[in-house]
């Protein structure tokens, strides 16, 4: 390896949705640029260009880091899919799947995915967030629920055939503490903070209408900064999209209020059989509400 | 002519000249084969590479105020270090294990007559005390200082020897020390004890320059040449 710089650090993240892989690439996006490693996020491939040999030409004359986003049904967009998935995998040095509980993930895509009702993926503003928050409380059919379970069980195996190299990023480790994450798993050395995990919580906070009287000022300008230098990203095209940051959608714990049926598809996951979905207790369900209360103080 | 006012380089960019830009788009007149150069090792070719150019034209950054002390690096495009970063080239790599300033003079295409007319302005106009060479092909020319004739066909390997000992005796005439070396692959005939040879161990990302570590071999034999002092370098 050169002892005269640093190789280039070209991340992707292999996606389904609602597994928050767009919060881990602004996130890191923002990270690693903050952090002196100018950083270009691309998010999904497939926006940027659908022709191969133009997406291959782009990427090989960047001479920034690269973090983007695949997914299995957006590959389809591309004129040549299977080279697009070999190119990919050879092209990346560093391929993450981001560990979530399928359960929780199936619920978000339910929500998102309701009939006559779609929701927006991910939420960028407090106005976004009250716009399309479940006003009631809904029912997701077994069927339509067991048909994303298939998504996702899908998703494991297209992963395993095309990017058996991927590496696994757990998804609690992500939301709770980001800047360490990041820190250990590309070896960054400096001791600048970013405090993105305050700044997440406070976020997710604020666009609740939660009390943010706690905030001291000096943490509030912390945020103003760090919301500057998200839109200085935006200004350099390091974030390509217009949707900057986004925020806490939906907790677990109003999933269940907002979810009719929580614990009929509870069970309806438990016995779907899988090679890749964990199974979860009413336990789980607890300690995790727990822990979730411990970060977001929701 | 002012040798070391070439601003015409800095208005031709590296993918003008055919050799470091994506395969596809090579400029298929250009009459250089390129050997090695596939997609794939262009494409995952680790390191950032950006070309820029100083005022004069030339592969570096901006000249210091004093240049008494510094080593002057003469060459065609494996000194500019075409297809490879800046920190990867022979002169940078000088540089940051002597921590004394390397100028860059690299030309993509330079002729050997180029390359001695801008050594004779650097010796006439800085009174250098160290130069370092890297001779080009003996078989390229050039009509008018900047027109490129990569390959003469009309010159015989006998004009080519000529050409190249009247360029190499010439200099050494001038300036005595010069530390010689070739671009790899030519010269295979010459003696060794008057200029350094060596094997290209690595591609750039082109695939036809070499990259840090055939630099580092070189840089080597300029440290033992001149007895640098060498400062560790780690990143």
């Amino acid at each position: 390896m050169s002892k005269y710089l640093s190789k280039l650090k070209r991340i992707l993240v292999l996606t389904p949705d609602a597994i928050g892989s767009t919060y881990f690439q602004r996130s890191l996006t923002v990270y690693l640029n903050y952090h002196g490693y100018i950083t270009q996020n691309y998010h999904e491939l497939a926006n940027f260009t659908n022709i191969l040999s133009d997406l291959v030409e782009n990427l090989a004359i960047n001479s920034n880091n690269i973090v983007a986003r695949c997914s299995p049904y957006r590959s389809l967009d591309f004129d040549q899919t299977e080279n697009y998935l070999k190119f990919c995998k050879h092209f990346f040095t560093n391929i993450y799947v981001i560990e979530r509980c399928s359960f929780e993930s199936a619920l978000s895509y339910c929500n998102t995915h309701q009939p006559n009702k779609e929701r927006p993926l991910n939420v960028y503003s407090k106005h976004q967030y009250l716009k399309n928050k479940n006003k009631t409380s809904y029912n997701i059919t077994t069927n339509n629920f067991i048909e994303s379970l298939k998504y996702f069980e899908d998703f494991y195996v297209w992963v395993d055939k095309y990017f058996p190299n991927h590496k696994k990023i757990n998804y609690s480790d992500l939301v709770s503490d980001p800047d360490s994450l990041f820190k250990d798993e590309f070896n960054i050395s400096s001791t600048k903070e970013l405090y993105l995990k305050e700044y997440n919580k406070f976020n997710t906070l604020r666009i609740r209408n939660k009390d943010l009287n706690s905030y001291t000022a000096s943490e509030l300008l912390k945020f103003i900064e760090l919301s500057d230098y998200i839109d200085f990203l935006v200004h350099r095209d390091l974030l390509v999209s217009k949707n900057k940051f986004p925020y806490k959608k939906i907790t677990l714990s109003e999933k269940i209020k907002d979810i009719d049926n929580f614990t009929e598809l509870l069970d309806v996951y438990n016995s779907y059989p899988s090679n890749h979905f964990k199974k979860v207790t009413k336990d789980d369900i607890i300690n995790r509400i727990e822990q979730e209360y411990k970060l977001w103080t929701i | 002519m002012d040798y070391l006012n070439y601003t015409l380089k800095s208005t031709m960019s590296a993918n003008e000249d055919g050799m470091d830009c994506f395969p596809n788009q090579k400029n298929k007149s250009n009459p250089i084969t390129q050997p090695d150069c596939t997609p794939l090792q262009f494409v995952n070719y680790p390191y950032a590479i950006n070309y820029s150019y100083n005022f004069r034209g030339f592969r570096d950054r901006k000249w210091p105020k004093d240049l008494s002390d510094v080593v002057w690096c003469l060459g065609d495009s494996f000194t500019l270090g075409l297809g490879a970063p800046f920190e990867h080239t022979w002169p940078s790599i000088l540089q940051s294990q002597t921590k004394m300033r390397c100028i860059n003079l690299g030309i993509d295409g330079a002729a050997n007559r180029l390359i001695l007319n801008i050594a004779k302005q650097v010796i006439s106009n800085y009174n250098p005390k160290y130069m370092a060479i890297m001779w080009s092909y003996r078989n390229r020319r050039y009509e008018d200082p900047w027109k490129f004739i990569h390959y003469d066909p009309l010159t015989t390997s006998h004009d080519d020897d000529k050409e190249f000992f009247d360029c190499f005796n010439s200099v050494n005439i001038l300036l005595p020390n010069i530390y010689h070396t070739t671009i790899p692959f030519t010269y295979p005939m010459y003696p060794s004890e008057t200029i350094f040879t060596y094997e290209q161990i690595d591609t750039a990302r082109d695939g036809f320059h070499f990259d840090y570590l055939t630099a580092e071999i070189i840089v080597d034999s300029i440290i033992q040449h001149f007895n640098f002092k060498r400062y560790k370098n780690e990143l």
